[in-house]
């Protein structure tokens, strides 16, 4: 008992009720924070990972309200067969609508692919697609073609790239797009179509042999990223969109910014004899360097994009006859529109489009395209829908050379115009008529007609056919028309380049498959090249003259494929042989086959890995004709070739469940695993027998975080 | 050479076999017409009965839906998921989901339930100015896309709750 009085006791005890006290109040608060994370958890006022709302039951998500249960749906991300082979499409008719409704052979490849399969530029993505081929010339290291199309062009002269629909048109040299496809912010890509065969009814010159549409995205979201590698490569990325209320209407902005860093491949490279001087060996830096931006704006029917990129990279010049130089491009390109709906029935779009270039290497090349365009789309009934539209062109464009400023095209301005319809008539639920044709006034020619027709055919609601006549254009661009330069003087009387197609496709669609087969035949005419002419009572000279044509034939079978929600398959084979007469096959210097597969396998737990695969078989060199020198055998030589990627991306704010934080993505990534040097393809100028094309084996590494 | 198109012969292969369609993939899909159950007024004479969803088309979308909606109650009416493969029949449903592979499909629904009140539900861009009541979107600010117009000329009230959440277009036969 006198224990009980001890005034030590009475410490113990005031200690121990202490800390019980203590105990309580802290174990109070535990439990208080237990209940309280607990209904965080059960009411979402914290934005809960992908992870955690694939876990919740059926139950607990219809506890929720639509808005809330829209919002977790953007977390999640719709299905992987929703966003890769459920899409709308708008490049074939200027409309949207599926795949298998679009009135022409269209491909597309989504942010989610991109992402996937990890690319770092536009030239990676355009590599996913069937048909697609990219090649190097002398002067851009970036350059690309569908379906084996090219025909002595150091640019990519045959397709046309538009953004949002809108084109990139440069009238003075035509398919500078290096320092796009070495360029363009990948981040602000929602997806790309890209249209094989004519698009000239629609698009106008270069939609050629194909057209590429970058659809740019609108999203709240914003990203940061950066990564890094072999050859010194530097990439860092930045993209974000808000949409807010204006006393005008609802506005939107969203903007892209990429920064692409090659600086260090190097690899030996010997220059072609010339004058009496034999091969020299030089260490060739094949370094590329773009800063690009991409920005659009929207308020009400008004909308406006800004494209703008700042390119810096190695060319040897038009002919490798020097060692290399450095080129530098400004291009912008900038577009404001203006939709009015009249009517449910009728709609108008007025649309002016600048286009700024500006490359420099040994010779500097200007040009300043201006477009404007009304469009109308009036659809009187469900069953019938009619495109209308006008074009008027302002060509302005000069070169000289750097140095000293003489002149190789003197300054040029000129206007040129053109109108085109189409009617897209569905008599019956699945079958559905195109007609159109376009026509386009340049100075100096007639008038010209491209024309086309297409059917399609949903013979059940998975399996239709499709079938196309079409005929696309290309015009002669300002060096063409005015070049004073001695090796090819301009002629201001060429008529464009012609192409006539014929195409065919089956395609084969279920929830998570599409598979699509194409055969294609082309006949190309009144190309554009320098020929030695000695007209009656002139001296000889080297003009520019219509005189070339030209056959394509092949067939391509692409397949999208995700036979679970985490696995995804992307594949394609593509078969093209040309000649340019009865005897020469192959002409190109293209190869004839192509395959393309990609795996990609994402957990829906923060970790996504694929690998894509392209081969491209060897391809057809010509021998030199009687009596011209050969070509000299001093760099590797061609072969066919594989170019394997593996990409792996692991979210580290999915992979453990972080609540609260923005979502940590590191990716590492492995480029041409199978080439220990570079790979290398024929140079179309036949000066030499091969120039490099891609640098071999690189590992990348980087992290990106999504706000 | 030969490997790659043993490759190419077995991506083939793998694609003829058939897909199967996860069930994950209609579970967005049932929680949005589960909400819209309860965010649509429907004439007093449509209140008795089983609250009929009709799904047209799709067996493996049917299934997710019956899997999670039938038994729900909307009010005192139960839920009921049936699978239509022909457009007969649909003027009994409360709800006709047309999943967008059958979107196609629209015109002839439409047609069969002219004057019914009947709520359409659609996937895609578009589809509600062709005439569907609401259309569900896969990317987009807005989730979904509602035909407001076309709704209330069939006796269907809808809440400012979904309207709130949707692009209100206007458009298609009503």
């Amino acid at each position: 008992m006198i224990r009980y009085h001890h005034p030590a006791s009475r410490i113990y005890i005031a200690v121990l009720a202490l800390v019980l006290i203590l105990s309580l109040i802290i174990t109070g608060e535990i439990f208080a924070q237990d209940s309280s994370m607990g209904k965080q958890e059960r009411t979402l006022s914290a934005k809960p990972t992908r992870k955690q709302i694939l876990a919740m039951k059926f139950e607990e998500l219809s506890a929720l309200s639509l808005e809330e249960i829209t919002e977790l749906s953007r977390i999640v991300g719709v299905t992987s067969v929703d966003e890769l082979l459920k899409l709308l499409v708008n490049t074939a008719s200027k409309s949207d609508e599926t795949l298998n409704d679009a009135p022409g052979i269209v491909s597309v490849i989504t942010a989610k692919e991109i992402a996937l399969f990890g690319a770092r530029t536009l030239t990676d993505v355009l590599n996913y697609v069937v048909s697609v081929q990219l090649y190097a010339s002398p002067l851009f290291q970036n350059n690309f073609t569908m379906r084996g199309d090219l025909f002595r062009s150091l640019s990519s002269k045959h397709v046309l790239i538009l953004i949002n629909g809108r084109p990139m048109r440069e009238s003075l040299f035509g398919g500078i797009y290096a320092q796009v496809l070495n360029g363009f912010p990948l981040a602000s890509i929602e997806r790309i179509e890209v249209l094989r065969g004519p698009g000239s009814v629609l698009y106008g010159s270069n939609a050629f042999t194909g057209t590429v549409n970058i659809i740019t995205k609108t999203s709240n979201e914003a990203s940061v990223s950066a990564r890094g590698g072999t050859f010194g490569a530097v990439t860092a990325s930045a993209e974000a969109g808000a949409s807010f209320k204006t006393p005008l209407g609802d506005a939107r902005f969203d903007a892209g910014l990429q920064y692409n860093d090659l600086p260090n491949w190097t690899l030996p490279f010997r220059l072609p004899p010339q004058m009496g001087r034999p091969p020299q060996e030089i260490s060739y830096n094949a370094f590329q360097r773009s800063l690009s931006a991409m920005a659009s704006a929207s308020l009400g029917g008004l909308k406006a994009q800004l494209f703008v990129t700042d390119y810096r990279a190695s060319t040897f010049g038009p002919a490798i006859t020097r060692p290399p130089s450095v080129l530098t491009n400004f291009t912008l390109n900038a577009d404001l529109s203006y939709t009015h709906i009249f009517s449910d029935a009728l709609q108008a779009t007025l649309s002016g489009t600048l286009n700024r270039y500006e490359t420099k290497h040994v010779e500097r090349l200007f040009s300043n395209d201006g477009l404007l365009e009304l469009t109308l789309n009036y659809k009187p009934t469900n069953t019938l829908n009619i495109l209308i539209g006008g074009l008027l062109h302002s060509r302005y464009g000069v070169q000289t050379f750097a140095s000293n400023a003489s002149v190789i095209v003197p300054e040029y301005s000129q206007l040129w115009w053109s109108a085109y319809a189409e009617v897209h008539w569905q008599p019956i639920e699945n079958l559905k008529f195109t007609a159109g044709a376009q026509l386009n006034k340049a100075v100096n020619i007639d008038a010209d007609i491209s024309p086309r027709l297409a059917v399609i055919w949903n013979i059940t609601s998975e399996f239709g056919v499709k079938a196309f006549y079409g005929q696309a254009f290309r015009a002669a661009v300002g060096f063409e028309n005015f070049s004073i330069n001695q090796n090819g003087l301009g002629n201001p009387r060429l008529r464009p380049e012609t192409n006539e197609s014929l195409d065919a496709e089956v395609f084969w669609e279920q929830e998570n498959v599409r598979l699509a087969a194409v055969y294609f035949h082309s006949w190309q005419n009144n190309l554009i090249a320098p020929r030695n002419v000695a007209p009656p009572g002139q001296p000889a000279r080297t003009e520019m003259q219509n005189f070339g044509s030209f056959q394509l034939e092949g067939a391509e079978l692409e397949a999208k494929y995700a036979p679970t929600n985490e696995l995804y398959i992307l594949g394609s084979v593509s078969y093209q042989t040309n000649t340019d007469g009865p005897t020469l096959r192959d002409v190109t210097m293209m190869p004839n086959w192509m395959v393309k597969v990609g795996i990609g396998y994402d957990t829906k737990n923060g970790i996504a890995a694929s690998i894509f695969n392209t081969f491209n078989s060897k391809p057809n060199i010509l021998p030199t004709p009687n009596g011209t020198p050969p070509i000299p055998q001093i760099n590797p030589t061609i072969d066919g070739y594989n170019l394997l990627s593996a990409n792996v991306n692991i979210d580290i704010t999915d992979l453990f469940d972080i609540v609260g934080l923005p979502h940590i993505i590191i990716n590492l990534r492995g480029e041409d695993i199978l080439s220990a040097g570079a790979i290398w393809m024929p140079d179309i100028t036949r000066r030499i027998n091969s120039i490099p094309l891609f640098p071999g084996r690189g590992f990348y590494g980087g992290v990106s975080v999504r706000f | 050479m030969r490997q790659y198109i043993k490759i190419w012969l077995v991506i083939l292969f793998m694609l003829l076999s058939g897909a199967r369609i996860l069930a994950q993939q209609g579970l967005f899909e049932s929680l949005y017409i589960l909400k819209m159950t309860a965010m649509v007024r429907y004439p007093a004479e449509r209140s008795s009965g089983d609250y009929i969803i009709g799904v047209v088309g799709s067996p493996d979308i049917a299934a997710q839906l019956d899997r999670s909606l039938t038994g729900k109650k909307v009010g005192e009416q139960t839920i009921k998921v049936r699978l239509f493969d022909e457009i007969s029949g649909l003027a009994s449903c409360h709800i006709i989901f047309l999943p967008d592979q059958y979107s196609k499909k629209l015109q002839r629904v439409l047609e069969a339930v002219r004057g019914k009140s009947v709520l359409i539900i659609t996937k895609g861009a578009g589809m509600a100015k062709e005439g569907s009541h609401i259309s569900i979107l896969a990317t987009g600010e807005k989730k979904f896309e509602v035909n407001k117009k076309a709704a209330e000329a069939v006796g269907l009230r809808l809440q400012d709750d979904l309207l709130r959440l949707a692009t209100i277009v206007e458009g298609g036969t009503q």
